[in-house]
């Protein structure tokens, strides 16, 4: 072990240290500048000043919220939140079945011969479409009487549309 | 004169019933207005030894009571009223400082060489050529020591109490008193020194 070569203090140093110590802190602990007043003296205000600053402070604050809507906004956001998260998720994820296996299904229960009249049926729907779709009309041209209004209604009453040819110009 | 804050570590029977009333719809802005007449002096002051301009404390103490309207449903009755509200109080004005010295995008604002100015120009502070040194002794302390020396200088508040209030050990406190007087003393001195030679 090391050997210091210096004395060690008595413990009457260590009390006197002590005693400094304290003697100096409590003399911080205590400072006072002579002379100095409180800042209120310091610091000019007017008299009138608390009552504008109570005024200016009522100004700027607002009557508060009921506390029903703050105390249960959240319960109702939660709700909402769900609730449209499961609509969200029933649009979105709808029956797996797609409509082609709906129509494989239900064509595997007919039997082929009824499939067979099916098409043939619809072959001619299809064609008297197809014939329907290529007509058009005539131009018909009507020569009106010329006289008066009561000739008119008579040569209308009297026409039949089956005199013109509408026949499809195929 | 306000006067000094003493025993506010606990829930007093007039700060109980301004509580209670605060709680009731009906006598929400009675017991503010109870409040705000009850602790305005002490938070404007508190505000003003920090900020020195009239205008900017007066700005700064009625935001304070703005921000207890709003929170005031929060305070747990853990600390005194009066430290809850001082503490909103101080929270308040180093943010307000904070925000001084970055509005000029300077990366060190001469906020003390504002406020010193201020104290100079007579306009702000009335005190003798002693006050006015001391005045300007505080300002160069860093902002928290500057509080701490405030309220224990001049309003002779416990160290418990501050420490409720900054969220600082009672030992760390009293280190910055100490530091803070010590500093203080020898800028006055050194300020009496000089003119005595000049």
């Amino acid at each position: 072990m090391k050997k210091h070569n210096f004395g060690m203090p008595d413990e009457a140093f260590f009390e006197a240290q002590a005693s400094t110590i304290l003697k100096k802190t409590s003399g911080l602990e205590n400072w006072k500048l002579n002379g100095i007043r409180e800042p209120q003296e310091t610091f000019p205000v007017s008299d009138s000043f608390w009552l504008k600053m109570e005024d200016g402070i009522r100004s700027r604050i607002k009557p508060k919220q009921t506390r029903v809507f703050q105390l249960y906004w959240k319960p109702i956001f939660a709700s909402m939140l769900l609730a449209l998260t499961i609509g969200l998720g029933t649009y979105n994820f709808p029956s797996r079945t797609s409509e082609s296996e709906i129509a494989e299904q239900k064509l595997e229960q007919l039997n082929q011969e009824e499939i067979l009249n099916y098409l043939t049926e619809n072959e001619d729907n299809r064609k008297i479409t197809e014939l329907l779709a290529a007509s058009s009309f005539h131009e018909t041209s009507v020569e009106l009487p010329m006289g008066a209004d009561h000739e008119i209604e008579e040569f209308i009453n009297e026409s039949n549309l089956y005199e013109y040819d509408l026949e499809p110009n195929l | 004169m306000p006067s000094k804050p003493g025993n506010d570590f606990n829930l007093n029977q007039e700060d109980k019933e301004i509580l209670e009333k605060f709680k009731t719809e009906e006598g929400r802005q009675m017991a503010f207005n109870l409040l705000v007449r009850k602790y305005q002096k002490r938070v404007y002051w508190l505000i003003r030894k920090m900020v020195i301009d009239h205008d900017d404390a007066n700005d700064l103490s009625q935001e304070v009571f703005v921000r207890i309207w709003h929170h005031l449903d929060e305070f747990r009755g853990d600390s005194g009223l009066f430290t809850w509200i001082y503490r909103v109080a101080t929270n308040e004005c180093l943010a307000y400082l904070k925000k001084k010295r970055r509005r000029f995008f300077l990366p060190i604002h001469d906020l003390e060489g504002e406020l010193a100015g201020k104290i100079e120009s007579g306009n702000h502070f009335t005190g003798d050529e002693i006050e006015k040194k001391l005045q300007l002794a505080i300002l160069k302390l860093p902002e928290k020591q500057r509080l701490v020396f405030n309220m224990k200088y001049f309003e002779e508040m416990k160290y418990e109490e501050m420490s409720e209030i900054l969220g600082t050990s009672v030992g760390a406190l009293k280190a910055s008193y100490h530091h803070a007087v010590q500093k203080i003393k020898n800028s006055v001195l050194l300020d009496n020194h000089q003119d005595e030679e000049a």
